[in-house]
């Protein structure tokens, strides 16, 4: 049984005895009992079921959800078989083939995250697809669609003294004292030396599910969050606030709620800012550039 | 007197421009002030006659049957984009 704190959610992930142990992200984790908010109940299935009748509610890279609130069946075509999901509050079961779990570095990250988010969604807390790292004690983020090179400008920012957040799957909230707060899953499989290491026990090509490969490199400085003062839109946008929200939406998992996302997303432009940049560089100098 | 009413997962948000519509397959269309106005109007169940009456009502505004061609133009245009149907099941407020 493991424990995370995921901003002020509490969750417990329980796994089916006849799984073997799994090599979970070494981030936060809680190791005293607490009452969870969210138990993710994690079991062994191979089952081939009907898709539930309804639109895709979710894509994102290669994994594909359709289903509606009650019931959710994740599919990616490199496993070749099905996540199935009950995300209702509370509570999220995950079923897929044993010899699968084996096969990312990030279980969190790709199979358990998703399956989250719907509850998450519902306290508050949304995620978008960027990286996150504090420069001169402020949190700057990096968003845009796979391939903007969201990592790759956290960790060139690190080579300048940052400190690393996380990459690929921020997490965001509303504290009310201090503004937007910003965290990851406190492991990177991609910036992380060893953590990529450790996957590439079972993958020798050493590439992840969504076929990327690692941009590691060694002692990295973690936070655990940090209070957002930017965000760089690496991606294409055109200008106006409609614009903006439409390009943080197309980062987040927004089809879980899309009410609630939106409401979140717009606040954040308000407060924090959208800084469109036309290239990785303009992002990175401007990063640099001291701020009041 | 024909009544609309925006379709199921349509959502609304407030944005510098005006009100941006959302539908959670991703589709999205953002109105301008007046439309804004018509939209809220839509929200208490208005017809094309009243929408176009709310919009001539106010100072510096078209006539009154300009106005229900601009109505009427914009209804037809959220149709299309699924972001509104016709409802001539809910009974009128007043």
């Amino acid at each position: 049984m493991i424990h995370r704190v995921i901003g002020e959610t509490a969750i417990t992930i329980e796994h089916d005895p006849k799984i073997p142990t799994l090599s979970f992200p070494l981030g936060e984790s809680v190791k005293h009992r607490v009452v969870s908010d969210i138990d993710v109940k994690m079991g062994v299935g191979n089952l081939c079921v009907d898709v539930p009748h309804g639109k895709p509610v979710l894509k994102r890279g290669e994994i594909t959800a359709t289903g509606d609130r009650k019931r959710i069946i994740w599919t990616h075509p490199a496993i070749g078989s099905f996540i199935e999901s009950l995300p209702m509050i509370g509570s999220v079961r995950i079923m897929m083939p044993i010899s699968d779990w084996l096969r990312t570095p990030d279980i969190l990250h790709q199979v358990i995250m998703p399956g989250l988010m719907f509850p998450l969604v519902e306290r508050r807390i949304i995620a978008i697809h960027a990286s996150a790292v504090i420069y001169n004690g402020k949190g700057i983020l990096f968003a845009g669609p796979s391939g903007s090179g969201k990592t790759t400008l956290a960790l060139r920012m690190v080579d300048k003294g940052a400190i690393f957040v996380a990459e690929d799957m921020i997490f965001l909230t509303i504290d009310d004292k201090v503004g937007f707060v910003a965290w990851g899953l406190g492991d990177t499989p991609r910036a992380d030396k060893a953590a990529w290491n450790r996957f590439s026990k079972w993958n020798p090509g050493k590439k992840d599910w969504a076929g990327k490969m690692s941009i590691s490199i060694d002692n990295i400085r973690h936070a655990k969050k940090t209070v957002v003062s930017k965000l760089f839109w690496l991606g294409k946008s055109r200008d106006g606030q409609a614009h903006h929200l439409l390009s943080l939406l197309s980062a987040s998992f927004h089809s879980i709620n899309l009410e609630q996302t939106s409401k979140i997303l717009a606040k954040f432009i308000e407060d924090v800012g959208f800084t469109k940049v036309s290239h990785p560089d303009e992002a990175f100098s401007l990063a640099l550039k001291k701020t009041p | 007197m024909d009544v609309h009413r925006s379709v199921s997962g349509v959502i609304s948000q407030e944005v510098d421009e005006g009100l941006l519509l959302l539908r959670d397959d991703g589709q999205y269309i953002l109105l301008n002030q007046t439309a804004e106005k018509v939209w809220k109007g839509l929200e208490n169940f208005n017809s094309e006659e009243e929408l176009a009456r709310i919009l001539s009502s106010e100072d510096g505004s078209p006539k009154y049957e300009v106005c229900l061609g601009h109505v009427k133009t914009l209804l037809s245009g959220l149709i299309l984009s699924g972001f509104i149907e016709k409802d001539n099941d809910t009974p009128r407020h007043r």
